[in-house]
Formats: C-alpha cells, structure tokens, sequence
C-alpha cells in the first residue's frame, strides 16, 4: 500500500517468471506460505496423547448420553469439554513458541506490567487469583451437586415430566456458566513472572530479517529496512500495550485503532523521520498477513449449525453486502467506489479483517481503510452495549438475540462479550453465527478483485480478456485462497475433532494467528505513519461515510432479525429447541 | 511493489523533522500524549459508572473475554461455542419433551 492504495501489482503488463521474486505480491504469498507450513510441519506430526482415543470415548459417551435423556446431560457436557480439552498447543515446545511471539501483557495502571514482571509482584497477583479461583471452584461444585440431583430427579420420572427436564437444564447451564466464570479465574491463578520486553527485542530482530531479506530481491536495501523496522515494531508494541490496558480492552478498542493513531501521531506531529520510511511498507505487511489468514478460513465450519446459519449468515451477509454498495453509489452518492465498497464489507462481513482484506482486494487507499476501520471500532463499541441491553428489555429469546448479534456486531470479540453476557445459549449461537461470516472474508475479497479488475478498473467499453484479468488480479489473493482451501482440505480429512485439535488449537492458535497479528499491525502503524491528517479528514467530508455505515448497518439489523426469526423459530424450531 | 515503494519512501508526511518549528511539533506530540492519557486514565474509566456500561465491562473483566479481537481464532469463547454447537447437532437428537 503505498502512497495511494491498499493493493498493488496490477501493472497492466504481461505477467514475467522474474516477477515471481521481484513483486511484493508474489513475496507475500511465499512468506505468508512459509508460515502456515512451518506451522503445519510443527504441529500435524506431533498430536497430543491419546487424541484419538479421547475423541472417540467423549462422542461414544455423548452418543449414549443422547439415547438416554432428552436434554445434554452433565456427563454429556463432561464428554465435549475432555474432548476441547485435547489441544495442540498443550506441548512444550507450542508453549514455547506462545511465549516467543506473545503480545505485550495486560495492564491497568503501570505500563511496565505490560512487559515486565518481577517475582514479587507475579507472587502477589497468583495468591490474589487462587483466592478467587478457590471461591469459584467452590461455587462450581455446589452447582454441580444442584445439576445432578435436578437430572436424577428428572431421570427418575423417566424424563417424561417436562417441569423436572426443564428445572435440569436450567440448573445444568447454571453449572455451566459456573464452571466457565471457574476456568476463567484458574487462568489468572497461574500468574507467572515474565520478562516480554527480552522476547519482543528477538522477536522484532526476527520478523526484521523475516521481512528485510526479500527487500533485496525486490530491488531494495535490506539494511535500509532493516533499520527503519525496529521504529514500526515499536510503535506496533506500543499499540499492542495500549490495547491491552484494562479499561481499553473493556471498551474494545484494538491494536489496529491505537497503531493508525500512534503512527497519524507521529507523523502529524514531529513527522515519521526519513531513515523509518524504507520499512513503512503496509501492502507488504497486510499481505502476507492475509495470507497467513487463509488457513484460518475453514469451509468445513459453516455447517457448525446447519442451514440456519448459512442463511442467516452467508444469505444476509452478501444480500447487506451489495445492496449497501449499491445504495452508496446510487443514494448516497458516495465519490469513491473503493471506501463505499470497503466500508459496505467492513460493517456487513466482520469488520476490521474484513476491511483489511477488501481494501487490499480492491486496492483502496490508506486513508479508506483507516476511516473504515474507525467507524467500525465506535459503532462496535455501541452496538456491544446496546444490544444485550434491547434483547433483555424486550424479552427476545436469546437463540434469537445471539443471532442477531453475531450477524450484526462487527468485531468479533464484540460478538463473543455481548453474547456471554446475556447467557451461554446466546453465546453459541452468536459465536457460531459469526465463525460462519468469519469464512467468508475470503469469498469476499477473491469477488471483490475480480468485479474491479473485470468492471470497475477497465476502460469505457473495453471487453477484459482472460490473461488481461490474470496480469491485473492481485495474486496475492490467490495465495489467500489456496492457503484457505489446503487448509480446509486438511482440516475436513482430519475430522471436525481432529481438526480442531491440530489445526484450531495447533497451527493456528499455537503459530500463525499470532504473527499474523502482529503483521496487521506492523500495517496499521505504517498506515498512520504515512497518512496526513488534513488528507484523511478530506475522505469524511459531509460525513458520507457515516451515512453509508448508518443506513447498511440499519439494514443489516432489520433483514439478519428478520432472517434469523425465520430461520430458528418457523423453518428450523427443532434446531433451536436442541441448543 | 517496486512504484508502490518507491512512492512510499517519498512519502514522510507531516512536517519535516528538525528546523526552527520543532520545539513547537515536539510541544504538539506532548499536548496530545498528556491529552491521551487524559482520555484513558480519567475520561474512560467514567463511562463505567453508567449502569449498562458497567455491568458489560464488569462481566467481560471478570471473564477476561477479549472485546477487542477481530477474528474468531483470538478468542476463546468462540472455541467453546463451536464445540458445544457442534456436538449438540451430533449428538442430542432426542426431542422429547
């Protein structure tokens, strides 16, 4: 992304076997690629023990339990819960990596404890979180024993009174949300000293020479990058720190809002120095970021729910997609089709890494991307409020809530807090439903670039011809795709267990995800790095953005409502009534 | 790439560094960082005395959920979901009442 655009690479002029390591495109699905395979190499020969023999004995008992009784029993959850307990990055050596390449700590005070923490203090925090740990534990067991005796009851009258089944289930997600709050508080239990700032420093030396010795390749000085890199990794761990502070976390205001606004900082202020500049390369960061996230784009996992969440998420999703695209053109009259298009995908797929991925399928500018970004973030953070709060007011049942929430909030950690908070039913649907709409961020960009390289980008009349959309497609959303497709290739041999096992809670959780993360935001900081502040407010004039944003998001609010009562409550009741 | 980056390294925006008006760019830089921290420590940390506000930024503390992730692989709520999702449209067909 330079100067002018979030994407790149489309010359216009005949494809050459050179361009393969000469072109910025081609260099990040060969990093991007190396990622994900080392990741794999990592982790697919090395399963954690009795991974098979775990699955099959939790699904025999789940299988059992489902013949028995006509609600999910406590042995039922016990089997699914020894089932996700089996993960990859249970090893020592995924452990290891995790402690490499982890961000900056969380913190609420003291900036320090974001990269530093002495014994003392480390002792102080762990003896404050078993206290706790050792409170919800207890709370846990008595719920258990309440869940067990409700479920005898109602086993005694051979499931057949619906008032004791009922008083079961309640008693058992009661349990449940016990035993989640019991997981929650045994992490912070485990406090541990730890010195981050070490590992950031060999951490910013390796992505240095990860980045910097293609440079060369591409007809720049390694050194120069080099250089220049440890300014961006800097600023990057800044926004990383900023974002793990407590009362920001709250809100949900990411590592992307705080990189864009500590790099627009810098350079509208003292100005971003001249020997930083060679390493603000956002379209080489953003990339091979992307590409690492095509092995986080599983197609296997949009029958998670069945047909209502395909409806409800890959129906709604494009139909908000392209009528807001086509209401900013033809309505709104919005002046750039690249911001209409990146905003429409932003607020109606799943915000920020889906306005990442378009904005570089389509090759919108800087300043897009990052107004983008920003409206996503507030109207996030409001809509994160406000909706747990309407569905609990009106009394709308929470299958249909956690719905609407997870095809409507953008971010997806949003999704996650809101739908937790009104009760675990809510929580599966709304995480399910937005994990679906996670999936198609890949769909989105690879028809995005081919509507602009064949419609937007071709000249009045001019007819685009096989090899001309080759030489203009961005090839780096090939590498995206493949990436997603072997992915999900492998992940559907393995099994959905399985596969989760070594693919979700392995290479994913336990390598890519995390530096992909930090590659995002080694691209937002150069976006705020090499952005003008007085150019950016230029894109908002008459507030345009907001209007598009505001009348698709109403949009989306009203047909996912609409979509979801229809799909869970009149086609689908039965699916709803087993969640 | 090679257009793209050239561009980029002619493109420092903001004022350049150094010169007669850097005390006042530096003075700038401060004003906004102590306006920053303004915001974080003092400004923000009200909003959690509005009654919704606080109940949500409560529970997703105390669950230490992280509100700011931006795909569903950062976030440990949606492994969970998936799971339970999962295993119940496998196995729990019963629909007795």
């Amino acid at each position: 992304m330079a100067e002018e655009s979030t994407g790149g690479g489309a010359s216009g002029q005949p494809s050459r076997w050179k361009e393969l390591w000469t072109k910025e495109d081609y260099w990040a699905i060969w990093l991007g690629v190396i990622v994900v395979f080392v990741g794999l190499a990592l982790f697919l020969p090395r399963p954690p023990a009795g991974m098979r023999e775990t699955i099959e004995s939790s699904n025999s008992t789940m299988a059992a339990e489902d013949a028995a009784a006509p609600f999910r029993t406590v042995v039922w959850f016990e089997a699914s819960e020894a089932k996700a307990k089996v993960k990859g990055t249970g090893r020592d050596f995924a452990k290891a990596i995790k402690t490499f390449t982890s961000q900056p700590h969380g913190w609420k005070a003291n900036p320090v404890d974001a990269l530093y923490m002495g014994e003392g203090k480390a002792a102080e925090k762990k003896a404050a979180g078993e206290k706790k740990y050792e409170a919800a534990r207890e709370k846990t067991a008595a719920a258990l024993s309440a869940a067990l005796a409700a479920e005898d009851r109602a086993r005694a009258a051979g499931f057949e009174d619906s008032g004791l089944n009922e008083e079961a289930k309640t008693a058992i997600a009661a349990w449940r949300n016990a035993k989640y709050a019991e997981s929650k508080a045994k992490k912070k239990a485990k406090a541990a000293p730890y010195h981050q700032w070490l590992y950031l420093v060999g951490l910013c030396i390796i992505l240095g020479l990860f980045f910097g010795i293609p440079m060369k390749f591409m007809g720049f000085s390694p050194v120069k990058f080099f250089a220049g890199f440890f300014f961006v990794f800097a600023v990057a761990v800044l926004a990383y720190m900023m974002s793990a502070q407590s009362t920001m976390k709250d809100y949900g205001i990411g590592y992307a809002a705080w990189a864009i606004f500590f790099g627009m900082l810098i350079s509208n202020t003292v100005g971003t120095p001249k020997w930083v500049m060679p390493a603000v390369q956002t379209e080489y960061f953003i990339k091979t970021g992307l590409v690492i996230l095509g092995a986080e784009i599983l197609f296997g996992k949009i029958l998670t729910i069945g047909i209502p969440g395909i409806f409800v998420a890959w129906i709604v999703t494009p139909i908000v997609l392209v009528t807001t695209y086509i209401f900013g053109q033809k309505v709104v009259k919005m002046s750039s089709k690249t911001l209409n298009i990146t905003i429409s995908a932003d607020m109606s797929v799943c915000g920020v890494s889906a306005a990442i991925a378009t904005a570089a399928a389509c090759r919108a500018k800087k300043e897009e991307l990052t107004l983008a970004v920003g409206l996503s973030l507030v109207f996030t953070s409001i809509m994160m409020i406000l909706m747990p709060l309407f569905i609990n007011t009106v009394g709308m049942p929470h299958v249909l809530g956690g719905a609407w929430m997870g095809g409507t909030i953008d971010a997806t950690g949003a999704v996650a807090a809101a739908g937790a908070f009104l009760s675990d039913q809510a929580l599966y649907v709304a995480a399910t439903i937005k994990m679906i709409q996670n999936v198609l961020i890949g769909i989105t960009a690879f028809f995005v670039a081919f509507y602009w390289v064949t419609r937007v980008e071709r000249s009045e009349g001019q007819r685009v011809g096989l090899m001309e959309i080759w030489y203009r497609f961005p090839k780096f959303v090939l590498g995206f795709i493949a990436v997603s497709i072997v992915f999900s290739l492998i992940y559907s041999s393995l099994g959905p267990d399985a596969g989760y096992t070594l693919i979700d809670e392995g290479v994913i959780k336990g390598f890519s995800k995390t530096l992909r993360g930090w590659f995002f935001c080694l691209a937002f900081v150069s976006i705020g790095l090499a952005t003008n502040f007085r150019e950016l407010a230029r894109y908002f004039k008459g507030g345009k953005p907001l209007i598009l944003y505001a009348c698709g998001q109403t949009f989306n609010l009203c047909l996912t409502l609409l979509m979801a009562y229809i799909m869970f409550y009149l086609v689908f009741p039965e699916i709803t009534a087993r969640i | 790439m090679t257009s793209d980056a050239t561009k980029v390294k002619c493109a420092a925006p903001g004022p350049p560094t150094g010169g007669p008006g850097a005390l006042r760019r530096w003075g700038l830089l401060m004003a906004w960082l102590a306006f920053l921290w303004v915001v974080v420590f003092l400004v923000a940390p009200l909003g959690r005395h509005i009654g919704p506000v606080r109940l949500l930024t409560d529970f997703i503390r105390a669950h230490d959920i992280d509100a700011a992730a931006y795909y569903y692989t950062e976030v440990e709520e949606f492994g969970i979901a998936e799971h339970i999702v999962r295993d119940t449209m496998t196995y729990a067909h019963d629909e007795r009442p």
